[in-house]
C-alpha cells in the first residue's frame, strides 16, 4: 500500500466532496493532503510532479477531471503519477474515455472508506508491479 | 338540466356538448370540474356540431386560465375550425388546445404511465443507497404519489436539477428539513454541523448529483438518454417547491428515524 507520508492531491469543485475524500484519506492514515478546486487549479499545483497520488473528480467546471488527467499524462514530470478518478456516473463510454486518457482506477460515488481503500490498493499494486 | 355529458377516462375529464356552449354550459363545466380530483386534463367535445356563443367566450377563457393555474390543461375536441382560428387570432390558442382525436392525448397518458415505474424506481433506489453509503443514514421509500394542491411538507433546503433530453424533460428536486440535512452532513463529513451555512449548501447539490448520476446510469441503459445536469440549491424557511409543468408532479416520500423527506419529479414526457 502507499506509504502514509505520500503527498496526495484531492481535486473536486465541491467543498463537501473534498472534505469527504480528505477525511477518508486521513482515516486511512494519509496526512499530507492538498486540495484543488478544478482541473486548472489542480494542474498549477501538480505540474512540478510533487504528488505521489492524485484523486480527482470527473465533472468540474473550467477543466474536467479527464482534461486534467490528459495534461498530467502529457507532461514528463507528472506522466507517471498514479491517478484515480471519482465519478457519480459509470457509463460504459465514460469508462472507455477515462481508460484511453490513462486513468489507473475510478471510484463511483457513493463510496465507503473500504471502497476507496480497495481502489488505492489496486492502483498501488499496478505501479508496484510496473517497478 | 344537464347541458353537458361528463365522463372520466384515465386522468382526462371529458365533457360532451349537447347544445351550443353558452354561459350556462360554461358554468356547468366549471362546477362539474370542481367536484372532481385526480385529473390533469379537461376536454370539451364539441362534436363538430356546436359553437361557443360570443357571450360565453370570456368565461370559457377564464375557466381555461384557472385550469392552467392549477397545472391542468384544457382541450377542445372536434371544435369548429372557424372557432379555432378566431381563438388563434386573439392569441388564445394555448388556452384552447384544439385536438381532432382523443387518442392524441390518451397516447400521452399511456406513454407517461409506462414511463413512471421505470423512471421513478432508479431515483428511489439511488436515494436510499446514496444516503446509506455516503451519509450512514437509513431511510425507507414510501409509495410514490401525484402531487396535489394540498401537499404540504416543511422544507428548509432543496437541491434542484433541470433536465432536457430525448427521453425526459423536467426537473427533479430533493427536499430536506434542516434537522435531517444537518444529520446527513454531519455523518457525511464526520464533523458536527449545527447550522446550514453557505459552505455546506453544496452538500445538498452533491447529494443530488450522486443520486442523479446513479439513476442516470440505470435510466440510460433503459434508453432515456439523460444528459449531464447541474444542480441549483434553494435554501430558506418553509420553502415551497413548484415544478412548472402542465403534467403531474410526482412525490417520492422517504421515511427515516428523524422524520420524512421527499423527492419531487416534475416530468414532461
Amino acid at each position: 500500500m502507499f506509504k502514509n507520508d505520500i503527498n496526495i492531491l484531492v481535486v473536486d469543485d465541491m467543498l463537501t466532496m473534498r472534505k469527504v475524500v480528505s477525511k477518508i484519506l486521513r482515516d486511512l492514515g494519509y496526512m499530507n493532503i492538498t486540495q484543488a478546486t478544478d482541473g486548472n487549479d489542480a494542474w498549477e499545483k501538480a505540474k512540478e510532479g510533487t504528488f505521489g497520488l492524485i484523486i480527482s473528480d470527473w465533472n468540474m467546471p473550467n477543466c474536467t477531471g479527464v482534461e486534467f488527467l490528459k495534461r498530467v499524462r502529457a507532461e514528463a514530470k507528472t506522466a507517471k503519477t498514479p491517478f484515480l478518478l471519482v465519478t457519480a456516473e459509470a457509463e460504459q463510454h465514460q469508462i472507455v474515455e477515462a481508460v484511453q486518457a490513462g486513468v489507473d482506477q475510478y471510484v463511483v460515488k457513493p463510496f465507503t472508506t473500504a471502497g476507496l481503500q480497495e481502489k488505492l490498493a489496486m492502483v498501488y499494486k499496478k505501479y508496484n508491479k510496473a517497478v | 338540466m344537464a347541458l353537458l355529458k361528463k365522463n372520466k377516462v384515465d386522468d382526462i375529464l371529458l365533457f360532451g356538448c349537447m347544445k351550443d356552449v353558452d354561459l350556462g354550459a360554461v358554468s356547468e363545466l366549471a362546477s362539474e370540474t370542481e367536484k372532481e380530483d385526480s385529473f390533469t386534463k379537461v376536454v370539451l367535445d364539441m362534436n363538430e356540431l356546436y359553437e361557443v356563443t360570443p357571450s360565453a367566450i370570456r368565461n370559457l377563457s377564464l375557466f381555461a386560465l384557472d385550469l392552467r393555474k392549477k397545472n391542468k390543461v384544457f382541450y377542445l375536441l372536434h371544435s369548429p375550425k372557424a372557432f379555432v382560428r378566431m381563438m388563434a387570432n386573439k392569441g388564445l390558442e394555448k388556452l384552447f388546445n384544439a385536438i381532432d382525436d382523443l387518442s392524441e392525448i390518451r397516447k400521452e397518458v399511456k406513454k407517461r404511465k409506462n414511463i413512471d415505474v421505470n423512471f421513478l424506481n432508479p431515483f428511489i433506489e439511488a436515494t436510499v443507497n446514496t444516503l446509506r453509503i455516503q451519509c450512514s443514514f437509513e431511510s425507507q421509500s414510501g409509495k410514490p404519489e401525484v402531487k396535489n394542491e394540498s401537499f404540504s411538507h416543511p422544507v428548509d433546503i432543496a437541491g434542484v436539477i433541470g433536465i432536457t433530453s430525448e427521453g425526459f424533460t423536467g426537473s427533479i428536486s430533493i427536499c430536506f428539513t434542516e434537522k435531517i440535512f444537518l444529520t446527513l452532513m454531519s455523518n457525511m463529513l464526520g464533523e458536527e454541523c449545527t447550522e446550514i451555512n453557505q459552505d455546506m449548501e453544496d452538500g445538498a447539490g452533491e447529494l443530488l448529483n450522486i443520486i442523479f448520476g446513479q439513476a442516470k446510469t440505470t435510466l440510460n441503459q433503459l434508453g432515456y438518454s439523460l444528459e449531464k445536469a447541474i444542480p441549483t440549491i434553494v435554501r430558506g424557511r418553509e420553502l415551497k417547491v413548484k415544478h412548472i409543468t402542465p403534467y403531474s408532479t410526482f412525490i417520492l416520500p422517504f421515511e427515516s428515524q428523524l422524520g420524512s423527506f421527499y423527492m419531487e419529479i416534475g416530468a414532461e414526457v
